[in-house]
């Protein structure tokens, strides 16, 4: 769970109620009416009372923002809230950005969400999203301040036909379908109540236990393509990134698993499976500036050169 | 949700605190909602309707009310007609300024039909909080009039409905700032336990909390007008008097004194009757201007009971009266510190050093106290017979000149009473006459409506009613218009005769005023001028005990809410300190103690060998599981592992044959049990429980 901030602040109506017990009691002070006086601290006990149940409908409350793994621009980007109150009480009139929640019974979890569509590539810092609610009499707003998350967005995908990279070898994108074993795979246990279909019998059979296999690559099989980008800069730059991007989209739409040389925070520059480092690869399309590019001295390293798929369309 | 563009960096926002501090005021509102507000501007009419004013309007507004909340539908059309009307309304308030009608009613009676105006239009957020501003206005003109005690019972009714009405705009305000909803839901079944637990427990805790802020907000001195007025008007006993302003006379039942007979020959019925008909007498008033009456020479002297064994003589006369009964009085705490004594007490016995005795006779304690007084006086049960005489024998007496003046007369009084006078010479006469007239053209009533007139002549000729001040004025004028001197006098009636604890109870409401006449052989003598009214009360077992509890209801909200001041206030902190203090004293008394320091000490020594945690069972546990199942399973021989789930340990009793293929079924069903206990908020849990504990003890484990 992400840290949150709890604020309570008065609404406008609380304000007014405010104004007003303030008044009645400096009229009360003035005329000695007790019944001024008695207007003025049950006005006092009501914004008291409001405000400690709006504090209490919203305090530990459980919150977590959940983002893509990636996104594209163009993309309509989805963010889910997951709230989780305590077991205790219900939580009432939760709202997070345009979404409303009218109660969260105890031990519920709930969803709320947000979407935007992101308009270039970068990052995308999340700031001021909240789960606010004035329960219950409008006149408190209790808000719990969810901290600034960074998402990455990747340039748009251009759908660029890569005849060479796609058929360049026969068969070579049906060898790469998911759920064959290859030279390296991670698997896990089967349990019981999953998707009986999944086990990997040729991996069982080895074994005493029935196994899944999440993720698998034929090492030797796969291409792995480093993207040159020299001679571009600025518009053309840009576009180059998106002809990546579309590759690397068009790739995984067919469920074909590629190394692209690309570099990860800290650890630099490294081959990045197409399939199973997408995010790492949006991390990259969405950080890389022109310029100070490092190619991969491996053997049988294919460079991709964007610009030259520019200059022949034109 | 905003987007800020940077070169590669980009900021989202989400929406920001003054979107959702938005109002939405066009927002159209539901008939529910309408109905809501036409409760709340019903509450705000019944707090009118307890002042006793605009009954009328009052009536001619419940019609478009009654049928607002039956069909909670705004008007379509005539919004120019109800402006007309609004324009209207505040013209008429205009005019009604220059009558001597009061400000505050005027304000009612604009913002009474402004309210119904604006109820009748109401079709968004933004009307509805005019009505609520509205209906507040008028609670608080209503407060500010201090009337009665009836206002608390319309005032919390009025508050649920504004908390209601509140809580809607909270719900509206939420749907307005979400427009995908996707998370909204049917509210929560409801449960009458849970409607009564939690209602319940709100009340008390809100209540509580509401008490305790409105006796701890600090109070100060410095009261204004209004308060001056309304503190006279609530305590009854003044030592001012003013018919002009007089107001709204209260019912009040805060008890002011007791009146306890001492002595067993003063509990016959006959001396009790004699008793009750006694006045206490508090202060006389002397110089009369068109409805005030003032002091006269506010002579003092200060009388030193220490050297009178505590004893002030009032009657030397009478002191050797055979028949002469004590009264002991418990009078609480007052302002202005007077004491009454009944009339015809001889001699008053007091335990403080020095009291005040006025020239006209009053009694005042020259200390103010924070508790209840208590002092005996000593009376003659029988009336005194004055002892009739010629006015022409009343001789001009300096001492008397104050009290037979004609200044402030009404010419038209002067005239009735020469008129009345005619024929006669004797002062009971004279007395007989003007009191005659007076109960022959005039009434007793609480109510009283505003004059141009001086209010004496008012009460004689055109109004010809009001309440005991109007009568004793009356007379006083009178008879010094026919050359007796006489002056009206405050004080209380002996009040109700308790049978159970044998004494009279003396409340605000029997606040009175009477008039003493001068008979030169005889003194001042009290006559009482008011009409005593004849009441029937035929109440059957229910209706006196409701009655007994109203009153107990009245006279706790007279003397805990309605009086409470900063003097009481400063009593209750003096208190409150006193007690804490007493009981640190006390704690510190039996801390200090040999055999307690021994014992903590001993404690301390135990704490430290953690010899609680023998002494009780903890249970720790952060697992889902619930307790009694895993007491059941740790009984058993085969136990289960930390990591196993009920079902688990089950599916592997089974595999090892420890249990049959019919326990297994009542495990499967303890396993569903669990589960739902576990994970359904909504489940039975008590029953539940029992139902598995039930089929657990059924369940034998093959060994």
């Amino acid at each position: 769970m992400i840290n949150t901030t709890l604020r309570i602040r008065p609404s406008k109506s609380g304000k007014i109620l405010l104004f007003l017990t303030i008044f009645l009691f400096f009229a009360a002070q003035n005329t000695g009416n007790n019944l001024l006086y008695l207007l003025s601290s049950c006005f006092m006990t009501c914004i008291i009372w409001t405000g400690t149940m709006s504090f209490r409908n919203i305090s530990d409350l459980q919150t977590k923002l959940i983002l893509p793994d990636s996104c594209f621009v163009g993309q309509t980007l989805t963010i889910r809230c997951r709230i989780e109150g305590g077991a205790d009480k219900s939580r009432y009139y939760l709202g997070f950005e345009d979404d409303f929640l009218t109660v969260l019974r105890p031990g519920e979890r709930a969803f709320l969400r947000a979407e935007f569509t992101p308009e270039r590539r970068g990052t995308y810092s999340l700031k001021n999203f909240r789960i606010f609610s004035s329960y219950p009499a409008d006149l408190f707003l209790t808000c719990i301040e969810i901290v600034p998350t960074l998402i990455k967005v990747a340039p748009a995908p251009v759908t660029f036909k890569h005849e060479p990279l796609l058929s360049s070898s026969a068969g070579w994108a049906e060898q790469q379908q998911a759920g064959k074993e290859g030279d390296y795979w991670m698997q896990v246990p089967y349990q019981e109540g999953n998707d009986a279909s999944q086990i990997s019998w040729g991996i069982s059979a080895r074994s005493m236990h029935e196994w899944v296999v999440i993720r698998s690559t034929r090492r030797g099989i796969c291409r792995r393509l480093y993207c040159d980008f020299s001679g571009s800069n600025g518009e053309d730059f840009e576009k180059s990134l998106q002809i990546v991007s579309g590759l690397i989209w068009q790739l995984r739409c067919k469920n074909v698993d590629t190394f692209i040389w690309g570099e990860i925070p800290v650890r630099g520059y490294q081959w990045l499976s197409v399939k199973a480092d997408l995010p790492l690869l949006v991390d990259w399309l969405a950080s890389i500036r022109s310029g100070n590019y490092l190619f991969p001295t491996d053997d049988g390293a294919e460079p991709f050169r964007p610009l030259e798929l520019i200059k022949d369309s034109v | 949700m905003n987007i800020v563009l940077a070169q590669l960096e980009h900021i989202v926002t989400g929406k920001t605190a003054d979107s959702l501090s938005k109002t939405f005021g066009d927002t159209a509102i539901s008939a529910f909602f309408i109905r809501l507000l036409v409760l709340l501007a019903f509450w705000s009419y019944a707090a009118v309707w307890t002042t006793g004013y605009l009954r009328a309007l009052l009536w001619a507004i419940a019609i478009p009310l009654i049928l607002l909340g039956i069909y909670a539908k705004p008007f379509p059309s005539g919004r120019l007609l109800f402006k007309i009307l609004s324009i209207g309304a505040l013209l008429f308030a205009i005019y009604e300024v220059t009558t001597p009608i009061p400000g505050v009613i005027i304000l009612l009676n604009f913002a009474c039909v402004i309210l119904i105006l604006q109820l009748l239009l109401v079709d968004s957020i933004r009307a509805a909080n005019g009505v609520m501003v509205l209906s507040m206005m008028i609670i608080l003109a209503v407060a500010a009039m201090n009337v009665n005690f009836i206002f608390p019972m319309v005032l919390i009714p009025y508050l649920i409905s504004f908390y209601m009405v509140l809580k809607e705009l909270a719900w509206l305000r939420h749907m307005n700032i979400a427009t995908t909803r996707s998370g909204v839901k049917s509210p929560e079944a409801f449960s009458l336990r849970k409607f009564f637990v939690n209602g319940i427990a709100t009340f008390v805790i809100f209540s509580c909390f509401w008490l305790v802020i409105f006796y701890l907000i600090p109070r100060n001195e410095s009261f204004g007008m209004a308060s001056e007025t309304s503190r006279r008007r609530l305590k009854g006993f003044s030592d001012t008097m003013d018919i002009v302003d007089a107001g709204m006379l209260e019912d009040n039942p805060a008890v002011i004194m007791r009146v306890v007979p001492l002595d067993e020959k003063s509990l016959t019925p006959s001396i009790l009757r004699r008793i009750k008909n006694k006045l206490l007498r508090g202060a006389a008033f002397a110089r009369y201007d068109h409805g005030k009456w003032e002091r006269g020479t506010k002579r003092r002297w200060l009388i030193d009971l220490r050297s009178s064994f505590g004893e002030i003589v009032l009657l030397p006369e009478a002191k050797l009266h055979r028949d002469l009964h004590r009264l002991e009085v418990m009078l609480e705490n007052i302002d202005p510190p007077v004491v009454f004594v009944p009339e015809h007490t001889v001699s008053v016995n007091c335990s403080v050093p020095f009291l005040a005795v006025e020239e006209d006779s009053s009694i005042y304690f020259t200390q103010r106290s924070v508790d209840r007084r208590r002092y005996v006086v000593n009376l003659i049960a029988d009336a005194i017979e004055p002892e009739d005489v010629e006015v022409t024998q009343i001789l001009a007496d300096k001492e008397l000149h104050i009290y037979g003046s004609k200044a402030g007369i009404p010419n038209k009084v002067l005239a009735l009473a020469q008129n009345l006078a005619s024929g006669t010479t004797t002062i009971n006469a004279r007395i007989e006459k003007a009191i005659g007239f007076i109960h022959k053209n005039c009434s007793y009533s609480l109510r009283q409506l505003p004059s141009a007139m001086d209010p004496v002549e008012d009460f004689l000729f055109a109004g010809r009613s009001g309440a005991c001040e109007h009568f004793a004025t009356a007379l006083v004028l009178l008879l010094r218009a026919m050359d007796i001197p006489a002056r009206p006098v405050g004080g209380y009636t002996m009040g109700d005769w308790n049978e159970i604890g044998k004494f009279f109870t003396i409340r605000q409401r029997h606040a009175h005023a009477w008039v003493e006449v001068f008979f030169p052989g005889s003194g001042w003598i009290p006559v009482d001028p008011t009409p005593t009214l004849e009441e029937v009360i035929n109440e059957s077992g229910i209706g006196k005990f409701l009655t007994t509890l109203w009153e107990t209801y009245e006279g706790y909200w007279f003397s805990y809410v309605y009086n409470f001041d900063n003097r009481v206030q400063a009593i209750g902190f003096r208190k409150i300190s006193l007690a804490f203090f007493a009981g640190v004293a006390t704690l510190g008394e039996i801390l200090f103690n040999k055999f307690v320091m021994v014992l903590l000490v001993l404690i301390a020594i135990l704490v430290y060998l953690r010899w609680p945690m023998w002494l009780r069972r903890v249970h720790k546990r952060d697992s889902w599981i619930p307790l009694w199942y895993c007491d059941w399973e740790k009984s058993q021989q085969e136990t289960r592992f930390a990591w196993e789930t009920p079902a688990d340990y089950h599916k592997r009793l089974l595999n090892m044959k420890k249990v049959t293929h019919d326990t297994a079924a009542k495990l499967s069903e303890v396993e569903k049990i669990i589960d739902e206990i576990a994970f359904s908020a909504s489940a039975d849990h008590d029953n539940l429980k029992l139902r598995a504990i039930a089929l657990l003890t059924e369940i034998k484990i093959i060994s």
